[in-house]
């Protein structure tokens, strides 16, 4: 029941970035495509289940004092492994995630959950977690990405979905940095919104 | 200092680990990774190269030329030209190079193909990041890059600098970066006699060794 | 919603609402006569789009206090027709119609009620709305000038102006005859050219860099020719629909003036620094820039008066509206002589706009008697 819990908090109660504004720099550098967000989604969420899950099962092992610098290296070496991964079988992908993939390192919703969950939690718990976090990432990505990729270039997932007429005049500002920002405050106005009217509710 | 000790041990412990199983994972990949980036290089240069001749079987070979030094690029490397003939006859019909010309966000990669007379046959940007929706769409086969098949080193140049070369509407920082860059590396081939009015040597020796 | 969970009303720290309209049609009254000069130039098409972009701007605020279920009377106060008409004075003439539509409703929503309504946004909203446009449209914001009188000799539909422009544009994106209309636009050009020129003489073909050389200077007096500074003064140039005519603009100022609207610190601080760096830098050496173009060619005379001097978005001490003034200056000559934009005034003021808070706090006044803290 609580594996249940621990896996579905991280998608909407707590979610990394909507929540918790966790991790804002890749989400609000790579969401310029969906292809983008769900790679690095993918990328991120490996990361957060193969570190939630060692963590967790050396928890009792690492001493507290150490235990930061212990975290980082085991992140660090899971994030080079995807890249290399990446690099050899997704070379695509790879060049369009560019400088984001190596800096998943300094995604504090990695190390977050490392401190916050994985080192007090029992493995199954923690990889959980991990799955939770990370599907609530990649889906709070999607969802910019998607405003972002179709008002700033008209498609969606590389689809041409508002037409060519749209696609000549698009609103670039969307895709650019500002544009991630504006509708960011949106979206999380409109989590407000909803979390306001719930809690008059009760 | 026992508990010191300890404590460095263990840290000593976690990253022998990582790099015992980074090291596996990187001896397996690398080969991978090196095939995956000469077969996007060559893709490229097959690419740009069907516009001197649209032939599957044209083949590449690197020239070494030195002392070919390129000031107004952002890049330190001597300029990599890659000459291209069509087996068995090894003569060649043109060549192949890399500009790279500082735009406006990044420094932008341009793969040229050049006939033997000094004029641009083909042009691709490989590489760049520039503003998305403006110097960006550089990469759609655009008109700037149409407008640079046909023109020689002294013809290369924006309509601002004086040439005939139109730049696209408020990506002239993008657009002068890679005419420029393309102009540069014609300048410099011209000057190492790589083109047929000035080749007065012949072919093996031009060739500086290699085989 | 069945109860109010706030008995506080939110307000603007304005003193009276009455207040707030009065200044605001001062204010509206006093931009009208650029509007009349704009017709008169870019034709019927340049009033359609201030019109629009006001009732934009009306409807934008009106929707906005409604959802957020506070007096909907405030969207009547005048500072949105204010925003609709200086964000439609930003623009070129040759915009489609839904360009200062979008524009409006953005430094509106955004720029203005996101933030809490009059009196809270940071940046002046319509400057936002303009730099939203300037982002989203470069090619439409950059290149839709129309030659003044145009409409008038040329087109049979005045109507059509707009949409003759655009659709050129986007046949011929590379088109380069266009995008040079206004005079700051041609002036950037022959720096370029300088620049190539430079270039040029570095690689050694000193031939090129002399002909580069002749060319600039050549675009310099054909500029010089034909922006007279009567033409400038009058509003004959191309340019956005309301920094044509500068003596309209001048006597909407000078009307804000007596009627104790205006405060003029901030534009004299402003205009006198652009002279200046304009006569220092602005030339092709030192201390020979014409400083008069300067201040005449482009919008700092709309900004000046009708921007920087928003009340809202600048510091309110004396001291810190100098500062103000003097650096929303510097900034635009600094893009106009070396930044990738032919002019800068919105973007200084906007960059301005943002430290206000921390011009204020530095130049608070000493209250009398205080004891300095021991920091």
């Amino acid at each position: 029941m609580s594996l249940m819990k621990d896996l579905t908090n991280g998608i909407y109660k707590e979610n990394p970035v909507f929540k918790l504004a966790l991790g804002m720099c890749p989400f609000l550098a790579v969401t310029t495509s969906v292809e983008n967000a769900l790679g690095m989604g993918a990328a991120a969420t490996f990361v957060l289940i193969a570190s939630n899950f060692l963590v967790s099962l050396f928890r009792n092992l690492i001493p507290s004092k150490v235990r930061i610098p212990c975290y980082i290296v085991i992140i660090a070496t899971f994030v080079t492994l995807v890249d290399m991964v990446m690099h050899a079988y997704l070379p695509a992908l790879h060049k369009s995630l560019g400088i984001f993939i190596p800096l998943i390192v300094v995604n504090c919703i990695i190390l977050g959950r490392a401190e916050g969950f994985a080192n007090r939690h029992p493995v199954l718990n923690s990889i959980a977690d991990g799955i939770g976090m990370g599907v609530g990432f990649t889906m709070a990505m999607v969802v910019l990405a998607t405003f972002r990729e179709l008002l700033g270039n008209g498609t969606w997932l590389n689809m041409n979905v508002l037409g060519s007429a749209f696609r000549n005049q698009p609103l670039l500002i969307a895709i650019l940095a500002p544009g991630a920002f504006i509708l960011l405050s949106f979206i999380m106005g409109f989590f407000k919104i909803l979390e306001t009217r719930k809690g008059g509710r009760q | 200092m026992i508990e010191m000790l300890k404590l460095g041990l263990v840290l000593m412990l976690v990253a022998l680990i990582a790099a015992v199983a980074l090291g596996i994972v990187n001896s397996s990949t690398a080969p991978i990774i090196a095939i995956q980036q000469e077969l996007e290089k060559q893709n490229a240069m097959s690419e740009v190269a069907a516009s001197l001749m649209p032939d599957d079987s044209l083949a590449f070979d690197s020239l070494s030329i030195h002392n070919l030094e390129n000031p107004y690029a952002s890049c330190d490397e001597l300029l990599q030209v890659v000459k291209v003939f069509l087996p068995p006859d090894t003569s060649r019909i043109g060549y192949v190079f890399i500009a790279y010309g500082k735009g406006y966000s990044s420094t932008l990669q341009t793969m040229v193909a050049t006939r033997m007379d000094g004029r641009v046959a083909g042009t691709i940007i490989l590489n760049q990041q520039e503003t998305p929706g403006l110097g960006a769409n550089i990469v759609i086969p655009s008109k700037l890059i149409e407008h640079l098949t046909g023109m020689t080193a002294e013809e290369c140049r924006l309509r601002k600098d004086g040439g005939t070369i139109d730049a696209m509407t408020g990506c002239t920082i993008t657009s002068r970066a890679v005419v420029n860059s393309v102009r540069q590396g014609l300048e410099d081939m011209s000057g190492a006699g790589l083109f047929y009015d000035d080749i007065t040597l012949d072919e093996e020796h031009a060739e500086g060794g290699t085989e | 919603m069945e109860h109010k969970r706030f008995e506080l009303a939110m307000s603007p720290h304005v003193g009276t609402q009455q207040s707030t309209r009065k200044i605001m049609f001062d204010v509206v009254i006093a931009l009208l006569p650029a509007l009349a000069a704009a017709t008169w130039f870019f034709g019927p098409g340049a009033l359609l789009i201030v019109a629009l972009s006001v009732a934009t701007a009306v409807l934008a605020e009106y929707l906005c206090l409604k959802f957020m279920k506070r007096p909907v009377s405030f969207a009547f106060d005048g500072s949105a027709i204010v925003t609709g008409i200086l964000l439609a004075y930003n623009v070129p003439p040759g915009v489609p119609w839904w360009l200062p539509v979008l524009g409006s409703a953005f430094a509106i929503v955004v720029g203005k009620q996101a933030f809490g309504g009059l009196g809270h946004n940071i940046v002046n909203p319509a400057l936002l709305g303009r730099a939203f446009l300037m982002a989203s449209f470069p090619i439409l914001m950059t290149a839709g000038w129309t030659a003044p009188e145009e409409w008038r000799n040329g087109q049979d539909n005045p109507w059509e102006t707009n949409g003759i422009v655009q659709e050129e544009l986007l046949e011929m994106p590379n088109a380069d005859a266009i995008s040079g209309a206004t005079p700051l636009n041609v002036l950037k050009q022959s720096f370029d050219l300088d620049k190539s020129a430079a270039l040029a003489d570095e690689e050694g073909n000193h031939a090129e860099a002399a002909e580069l050389g002749a060319r600039a200077s050549g675009i310099r007096h054909a500029l010089s020719q034909k922006s007279t500074y009567l033409n400038l003064l009058v509003g004959r140039r191309g340019g956005c629909i309301g920094e044509t005519s500068v003596l309209l603009l001048l006597a909407g100022a000078l009307f804000l003036i007596i009627r104790g609207v205006l405060e003029i610190r901030l534009p004299l601080s402003y205009l006198g620094t652009v002279a200046l760096f304009a006569w220092v830098f602005g030339g092709s050496g030192w201390f020979n820039g014409d400083p008069l173009f300067h201040v005449l060619a482009g919008g700092v005379i709309l900004g000046g008066f009708f921007m920087v001097s928003d009340m809202v978005t600048t510091p309110v001490t004396p001291k810190g509206r100098i500062i103000f003034g003097v650096g929303a200056g510097l900034l635009t000559m600094v893009i106009r002589r070396w930044g990738g934009y032919p002019e800068g005034c919105s973007y200084s003021i906007l960059l301005m706009n943002l430290i206000t808070p921390l011009i204020d706090r530095f130049t608070r006044p000493k209250i009398f008697g205080e004891v300095k803290e021991n920091d």
